[in-house]
């Protein structure tokens, strides 16, 4: 489904160079669900921007349902991917309401002159919302902005879900979230990946989740894939394990870096 | 004395289309478009010219007189998102360009229209008895129709995703829209409406002149902003409708100033000043009150 071949992103400003991601290669079968962990500047972020489009790599390709996407620009992408990110207030359409954001989602390919919302679409729409308890199809016509964030995240999450993407891109959605929020939102995705039997990546810095959610788990440093596991030994694994795993690698890694320039 | 009355509702429905080209830009979309000055002016060129020189049809030069706009339109856009000029920039380039264009379009300065068949002596003599009436019906009528086709288009599916551009550009973009595009496709409709308007109110008051859009952007917002203050809405009716209301209330209140401003010591060309000024209370009287009041931030 998803495919990154030999990936480099270089950053540069003035005289300083960032390799944010370096020669990054990966696939990922359909329907699995991929969770990626690493500290700040490990290139969680701009691994997921280089899928969605939203930045080009300096070198490398992204494949999408057998597709070379690599210069497909990002709102073409859209009719494969749907994208949540970690600030609820970059998901939705603040003075739009949420009839309305829920109708700019239903569709990702060309729009018309057709009317956006007819009474059978927003019917539909709030038997959608419905099953989601927080009471947001009582409010179909309030403007987003009304909403707290936890709200609003949960829109953003039904909207990314409602044009039935291939891929589901989850940028630490949960991470501005409270404890009890950032609870409820995993477990709406969760309810969301399997129904549909998305594909999923999900980038996160909490470890639990990391574990808790997905089939297969990636560790970042630097711009490189250091650690995987899935299956059974993802299941079995605690976050104790993997940031042991973790310490032992890297100062592996760095060793040899050391040795290879004496 | 009925009639200056009359006149300054004639003048708020002519103006009001022009005042909902500076609502798609100003408030749908967020881009302050400065190009509005000049086309305007390119609407009113092109629908003397025509009518002057040409023996065009009075109602055919407002359709032409909207395509001139989109394309002064399209220019803006492009600088914008193909050059990456920024947003004022764009529109002041703009602006300037067409000053040049629109004195070719007329020849001169200025193009009188007093012995031409103009759209509003067309109505006056199909409708005889009604007079200035007639007058206030066509416009009326025009400015009506204009806002239901602009209210049935910002509620289409292209419509929806030109209102989210301006709202959420990251999001809309994620959703499979071109921003740009709606961008382009924005501007196009706003200085489109604004030609529209410099061709009714030429064909109105019976010339056109190179200076006549000048303030354009200022008349319009402040039709937008005294619109939002009366009616206070999200739902795309009512914030049309309150533009239309806003710009009837500032012609209205212009042509209050003119008649009686004298008293207090204006000039007639005092207006533009005045005009601005109001325009910049309105805008920083909301924020204050908010702070003063401690009210909840109305999102």
């Amino acid at each position: 489904m998803l495919k990154v071949e030999g990936v480099t992103k270089l950053f540069v400003s003035g005289r300083d160079r960032v390799t944010a991601l370096s020669n990054l290669s990966m696939e990922l079968d359909r329907g699995a669900f991929l969770t990626v962990i690493g500290s700040n500047g490990a290139g969680k972020s701009t691994l997921l921007n280089v899928i969605s489009g939203s930045i080009a790599p300096t070198t490398g390709r992204v494949w999408i349902a057998g597709q070379d996407v690599t210069s497909v620009p990002e709102h073409r992408r859209a009719r494969w991917i749907a994208r949540i990110v970690q600030d609820p207030l970059q998901g939705t359409s603040p003075n739009l309401s949420i009839a309305e954001n829920l109708a700019l989602a239903t569709k990702r390919r060309r729009r018309g002159l057709r009317r956006a919302l007819p009474r059978a679409l927003r019917r539909k729409l709030m038997e959608i919302l419905k099953g989601y308890a927080m009471g947001l199809d009582r409010r179909m016509e309030d403007p987003v902005c009304l909403l707290s964030g936890g709200e609003r995240q949960a829109l953003a999450v039904t909207m990314a879900t409602l044009a039935q993407p291939h891929l589901l891109l989850l940028d630490e959605h949960t991470a501005a979230l409270d404890p009890h929020n950032a609870q409820r939102i995993s477990a709406l995705t969760q309810e969301f990946v399997e129904e549909l039997g998305l594909t999923t990546v999900m980038v996160t810095h909490n470890m639990e989740q990391a574990i808790e959610m997905g089939t297969r788990l990636l560790m970042m440093h630097k711009g490189q894939f250091v650690i995987e596991i899935e299956g059974e030994a993802k299941r079995t694994t605690s976050v104790a394990e993997l940031v042991e795993l973790f310490t032992q690698r890297h100062i592996a890694e760095d060793e040899l870096l050391l040795a290879g320039r004496i | 004395m009925a009639s200056i009355w009359v006149h300054a509702v004639e003048q708020g429905f002519a103006y009001g289309i022009a005042a909902l080209g500076v609502f798609i830009t100003y408030r749908v979309l967020r881009f302050p478009d400065l190009t509005v000055d000049g086309s305007f002016v390119t609407g009113a060129a092109i629908a003397a010219s025509l009518l002057a020189h040409a023996g065009f049809d009075p109602f055919v030069v407002l359709l032409i007189a909207f395509g001139s706009g989109c394309l002064a339109g399209l220019i803006t856009g492009l600088l914008n998102t193909q050059l990456g000029i920024t947003d004022l920039l764009a529109g002041v380039l703009t602006m300037i360009m067409l000053y040049s264009i629109n004195l070719r379009i007329m020849g001169r300065p200025n193009i009188s229209l007093l012995r031409v068949d103009t759209a509003t002596r067309v109505i006056e003599r199909a409708v005889p008895g009604l007079g200035d009436i007639a007058v206030l019906l066509f416009l009326a009528a025009a400015t009506g129709v204009v806002v239901l086709l602009l209210n049935g288009f910002l509620r289409t599916e292209i419509g929806l995703a030109l209102r989210a551009a301006g709202d959420n550009e990251a999001m809309i973009t994620a959703h499979g829209v071109n921003p740009k595009s709606m961008k382009i496709l924005g501007l196009c409709l706003s200085n489109g409406m604004v030609a529209l308007s410099g061709a009714l109110v030429a064909q109105y008051s019976g010339f056109a002149d190179v200076g006549m859009g000048i303030g354009t952007i200022v008349t319009g917002l402040a039709a937008v902003i005294i619109g939002g203050a009366l009616i206070r809405s999200r739902r795309v009716g009512w914030m049309t409708l309150s533009v239309l209301l806003g710009s009837l209330v500032y012609r209205t209140a212009v042509m209050f100033a003119l008649r009686y401003g004298h008293h207090v010591g204006f000039q007639a060309s005092d207006l533009k000043l005045v005009t601005s000024l109001l325009v910049i209370i309105a805008m920083v009287v909301p924020p204050i009150r908010e702070r003063l009041m401690r009210k909840v931030r109305a999102c």
